[in-house]
């Protein structure tokens, strides 16, 4: 028999779990603490995250939310704003994915959304708007309900039209006893 | 450059993101650690057959409204696994005809139910989403990097522990069969942790590009160097690269998981390839 066939064990072991060591503290180091300097994210920098400069900077990237208060990695504490709109499309699912999942956690929180304008009507002929997301594939599919601001009441959008929806997160029954999330008092801008 | 890593530590606050690369990662790991083993027994494409398997499985329990899916498509897979290493001995069908049958078997019975006793309105998701992993990997559920933890300690801690029978009964069969070792059942514990990984791996790039994630860090870690041990580490280092670059790259720029990070593997095969025979010149 070869040699190798003599190898010990413990020392492939202790080598595998050497090197996911390491990744996970470049990683960590990385991406968790930041090692850019200045204008890092760390999470000691979080703590200050309040001039015009830096929040820009996260607008820019994106998404606009209260970092200083999301450590728990939840949704953005009260009167935050979540960005969904500038990500890409398979991250705006996957968030939108995790808003379903978790609905708590983003309530009367104000919420900006962008996808393609849908309209339905309920058994009980009551018209309901919606913003659907898809995914970048166009494959998954998640409709978002909204409840038009007062100056909006009157106008009229086309299906499948492109769209930008800000308004705030909550819950509603559905009628089959299931519970909806919608997006209240919304505004939309037109892509 | 700033702008990326910027982006990506935003990124970085989502549980999703975190549960995706937590996942992402221990998939990678455990994959490339039995691609080794599976490239050089010849069972490339194993992987192919029991992922198309899993497929079908994964029907099943989409028809069945089965909550946590993993529960039945995991003895599915693993089934098949050990079918089609008793079906590689039968003289009657040869090991790659059955894999064959079984593949395209399961894979037509998965979108022939899905099809016709679906439920859900939208059976293009499904599909798509199964084969080629879309937004999977971002929409895990906390019971699935719960069980992704669980499955990937014991694929590993199995690694560990029988190192030196997984390398005997790659390289040398006969040999380890004469020495009274029972091979079939090494074989077979090989086949089902393969299936356990399989499963695993179909919510990272989706079920036809699974094989990539057992084969390429292997192959590209078999082109830099030459023993077992060597390769194996490689392999490990390689595919937890290529998984972290591929999952980085397609948040950044909005393209899809899965075949991203096979594309970053193949990207590292022909960096490999290219080095090798630039040093042996």
């Amino acid at each position: 028999m070869d040699k190798n066939y003599k190898y010990n064990k413990v020392e492939l072991g202790v080598i595998i779990c050497a090197v996911i060591l390491i990744i996970a503290i470049i990683i960590y180091n990385t991406i968790f603490k930041g090692t850019v300097s200045g204008n890092s994210l760390s999470k000691k920098g979080k703590k200050n995250i309040t001039s015009k400069y830096q929040t820009e900077k996260l607008i820019k990237a994106g998404i606009k939310k209260d970092i200083k208060k999301n450590k728990e990695n939840k949704a953005p504490k009260n009167d935050s704003i979540i960005d969904y709109s500038k990500m890409g499309k398979d991250m705006e699912y996957a968030s939108v994915y995790q808003m379903e999942m978790t609905p708590n956690d983003y309530m009367n929180k104000t919420v900006v959304l962008k996808g393609n304008y849908y309209s339905g009507v309920d058994s009980q002929g009551k018209s309901h708007n919606y913003c659907v997301i898809t995914c970048q594939g166009g494959c998954c599919v998640q409709g978002v309900e909204f409840i038009m601001d007062e100056r909006f009441k009157d106008d009229k959008f086309k299906d499948n039209q492109e769209i930008i929806v800000e308004g705030k997160f909550e819950i509603r029954d559905g009628e089959k006893g299931g519970k909806i999330i919608v997006l209240r008092d919304a505004i939309i801008k037109l892509k | 450059m700033l702008e990326m890593i910027q982006k990506i530590q935003i990124y970085m606050e989502y549980p999703f993101v975190k549960n995706a690369l937590i996942v992402g990662v221990l998939i990678a790991l455990c994959s490339s650690l039995l691609g080794v083993t599976l490239v050089l027994k010849r069972f490339s494409f194993i992987g192919d057959g029991l992922s198309h398997v899993a497929f079908g499985a994964l029907a099943i329990a989409t028809v069945l409204k089965v909550a946590n899916q993993t529960i039945l498509i995991m003895p599915i897979t693993i089934v098949a696994a050990i079918f089609l290493l008793k079906g590689g001995q039968n003289v009657k069908i040869k090991g790659d005809a059955a894999i064959a049958m079984l593949s395209v078997s399961a894979m037509a019975f998965g979108y022939f139910i899905l099809n016709v006793f679906s439920a859900g309105a939208n059976i293009a998701g499904d599909v798509c989403t199964t084969l080629f992993g879309s937004t999977s990997i971002l929409s895990l559920l906390p019971s699935d990097v719960i069980i992704c933890i669980v499955t990937s300690v014991v694929v590993v801690i199995f690694f560990m522990v029988f190192y030196n029978r997984i390398f005997a009964v790659t390289f040398d069969e006969n040999f380890m069969k004469a020495t009274g070792s029972n091979t079939e059942l090494y074989n077979c514990v090989i086949a089902v942790i393969t299936a356990v990984i399989i499963v695993l791996a179909m919510n990272l790039v989706g079920s036809l590009l699974i094989s990539a994630l057992l084969i390429f860090p292997a192959l590209s870690a078999m082109r830099l160097f030459k023993s077992f041990k060597a390769v194996t580490i490689a392999s490990a280092i390689i595919s937890v690269l290529g998984t972290i670059v591929g999952i980085f790259t397609s948040i950044l720029f909005n393209t899809p998981v899965g075949s991203t990070i096979v594309m970053v593997y193949l990207g590292i095969f022909v960096v490999c390839s290219i080095l090798v025979a630039v040093l042996h010149k």
